[in-house]
């Protein structure tokens, strides 16, 4: 890797490379195949072993000389978008998946995953009853997403924040699929988190780890002023889960080492990406750190420079000794 | 006419609401226990029949639930009439009239029927809303409230209170046919198993489960420990095959076989499981049916984020009325979904 400003401006390609394939990859949830290969793909130089679960996630696994302790992280990577339930000739009919709200979407292309572009038939009340055009079969799935953008350091589109963090995530193993690793870095992409709740913690279950760190965007609408663009944040609690506070304390200490500060965050009102980790047998261990997004009338917006801050993080974490002496 | 449609009957008229499920239990006890390699019982009452396969690192998880929606007393009106609450989800506008049958406190089966305030007695808007469950009471005949909670006093479990008929060209009406109809399709398959000497390809579990109705709970503790790795979920689901119901709000339609769903309200199901299906079905010859409408969820949903997950396939019966006293399914439907759930079983077509 570059460093300086060509090393910037190189990562800031490489995000707008990867971001573009992302958004052209739908990921509705469950239905994740067509983004898995991407992600497959672009990590395919890295000699990693790659491997789907039964719910379809994506598993990494960058294997390291076994002298320290498997470490694993997880984002989510799946979208709300639509399902069809039936079709005619001319129209088809839909089911939203995932809190997708068709009056919000009503003038938006809907993308499946052969490059196909659909649209809502409208109403006058603004709902929408149908997919207007012929070719869509039951069982097909259509996302929002239609690409991103990028102003003033900030990423921006519909449904991006996940790519956001799978993007980074992608990054990071890039990076450290370079370095000579002592442990094994297991990475897992979920596809079924909008939906099911659950594959984080079916992938888990799968690799084995004992320490599991989730990466995840946390929405800056309804959070304690703290948590903006510019910071990256750790979960120290949400609905139903307290996360390990000797994890939590040594990631803050070893980032801080690294010039990268944290928020603490605190949702007692919410689900949250990593709320099934606590249910895997083998979890000794769980944190979740988190990149803030906001949205206004259905577009979601990251900061760059956040991205670059958790990225950086990641590499961080997994090179240090941070799964060891903490239960 | 369906083979076996006594046991069916049986099934049907057994008294088994959500975590009650102990007289199912053991009518289906009594029917397989020959046809396995093992039967257990597990904490919450799941009784799991074990038959060893070829194979053992793959595990076959095929489950119905026994229990059945109901309604728990919750105390006396001031009248002798009982207050209740719904195990399970029912829509309040089909109960008042229905027969119940409580299972009183010395076991005793008390009849009775739901009630509300008569119609003459309402108001204007009373009338033209749907009445709510805590506004109805069930009438065992009792003249005082300590009479009635004497016979049956709070936590008493009340199923409703319906015949088995046949009727019309093939057309099953009954109580509790979700999901009796799918336990009765295992018991089917493992009669089948053991009189063509049939070693199934992989280890199988048909689990008849408890407590779908409140919860999947009963399901997850079976996923759980037999950690299955594929699962076929045998059930029954809502048709809507009704006047006045576009035809892409029809989930299903009664007669067109086995419905395969895609997704529904808990569960993606796997899209290679549903691919096998389709093509199964298609080659033996065995009518299916797309689910074309996102609706309902069953045990699916906990059986496939169980353990490191799982793939997980519903064939499900269509079925008028769920939830009712009337539940009504063809006898064609059922053996479709049996057939299917068969070839699936015998090929090892699912262990993908």
């Amino acid at each position: 890797m570059i460093s300086g400003l060509s090393g910037m401006i190189e990562r800031r390609t490489y995000m707008t490379e990867i971001l573009k394939k992302l958004c052209r990859a739908p990921a509705v949830s469950g239905f994740g195949d067509a983004m898995r290969r991407t992600i497959e793909s672009e990590l395919s130089c890295t000699g990693a072993k790659f491997d789907t679960d039964p719910l379809g996630d994506l598993i990494v696994t960058l294997p390291g000389d076994g002298k320290g302790e498997r470490v694993m992280f997880l984002c989510p990577a799946d979208e709300p978008g639509y399902y069809i339930t039936s079709a005619e000739p001319a129209r088809a009919y839909f089911a939203p998946i995932s809190g997708a709200d068709p009056k919000n979407d009503l003038k938006s292309d809907l993308h499946r995953a052969d490059g196909s572009v659909f649209r809502f038939s409208g109403n006058e009340d603004g709902s929408a009853e149908y997919i207007d055009g012929s070719g869509l079969s039951p069982g097909d799935t259509l996302s929002v997403c239609s690409g991103h953008e990028e102003h003033d350091g900030m990423i921006s589109g519909v449904n991006v924040k996940n790519r956001v963090v799978a993007a980074t995530m992608c990054r990071a193993i890039l990076r450290l699929s370079e370095a000579k690793r002592n442990r094994d870095l297991v990475f897992a992409f979920c596809f079924s988190e909008e939906k099911m709740h659950r594959g984080a913690g079916c992938a888990s279950e799968m690799a084995g780890a004992r320490t599991l760190i989730a990466i995840a965007p946390a929405p800056i609408a309804g959070s304690d002023s703290r948590i903006s663009a510019g910071n990256i944040t750790l979960l120290i609690k949400d609905k139903t889960t307290m996360y390990t506070s000797e994890l939590t304390d040594k990631i803050e200490k070893e980032l801080k080492t690294a010039g990268i500060s944290t928020v603490p965050e605190i949702r007692s009102d919410d689900i949250t990406f990593s709320s099934s980790l606590p249910l895997v047998s083998c979890a000794e261990r769980i944190a979740s750190l988190r990149i803030p997004f906001d949205a206004d009338n259905g577009i979601q917006r990251l900061s760059l420079s956040d991205s670059k801050m958790l990225e950086d993080a990641i590499v961080k974490i997994a090179g240090s000794d941070i799964s060891e002496n903490t239960t | 006419m369906l083979k076996n449609i006594d046991f069916l009957k049986e099934l049907s008229l057994a008294f088994g609401p959500s975590g009650y499920e102990n007289e199912i239990r053991e009518i289906i006890k009594r029917e397989i226990f020959s046809l396995t390699d093992s039967i257990t019982e597990d904490g919450v009452g799941n009784l799991i029949a074990y038959v060893r396969g070829e194979r053992s690192d793959m595990r076959l998880m095929i489950s119905a639930h026994m229990d059945e929606v109901g309604f728990m007393v919750t105390g006396a009106d001031g009248c002798g009439g009982l207050c209740f609450t719904g195990v399970g989800g029912m829509d309040a506008r089909i109960l008042c009239g229905k027969r119940i049958t409580i299972q009183g406190n010395g076991g005793q089966l008390i009849k009775g029927v739901i009630s509300s305030k008569p119609i003459h007695m309402q108001s204007r808007d009373e009338r033209s809303r749907a009445p709510k469950a805590e506004n109805l009471f069930i009438d065992i005949g009792a003249s005082s409230d300590k009479e009635a909670l004497d016979l049956a006093g709070k936590g008493s479990l009340a199923v409703f209170d319906s015949d088995f008929v046949e009727f019309g060209d093939g057309k099953i009406k009954g109580k509790a046919l979700d999901d009796r109809a799918g336990c009765f399709i295992m018991a089917d398959m493992l009669r089948r198993i053991r009189s063509i000497k049939l070693r199934p390809p992989c280890d199988t579990y048909f689990v008849f489960g408890t407590r779908e109705e409140i919860g999947l709970s009963g399901a997850a503790t079976a996923a759980s420990s037999i950690s299955p790795t594929h699962a076929m979920v045998l059930e029954t689901t809502a048709v809507s095959d009704l006047p006045d119901v576009p035809a892409h709000k029809c989930a299903a339609r009664q007669g067109d076989g086995g419905v395969i769903s895609i997704i529904d309200n808990g569960t993606v199901y796997s899209q290679e499981l549903v691919s096998v299906a389709i093509r199964t079905a298609d080659e033996k010859n065995i009518r299916a049916q797309i689910k074309k409408y996102k609706s309902g969820g069953n045990d699916s949903s906990h059986i496939q984020k169980s353990g490191s997950g799982c793939k997980v396939l519903a064939l499900s019966i269509p079925t008028r009325y769920l939830h009712s006293p009337s539940c009504v399914i063809a006898e064609d439907d059922l053996t479709a979904v049996s057939e299917l759930a068969f070839a699936l079983l015998k090929t090892g077509a699912l262990l993908i």
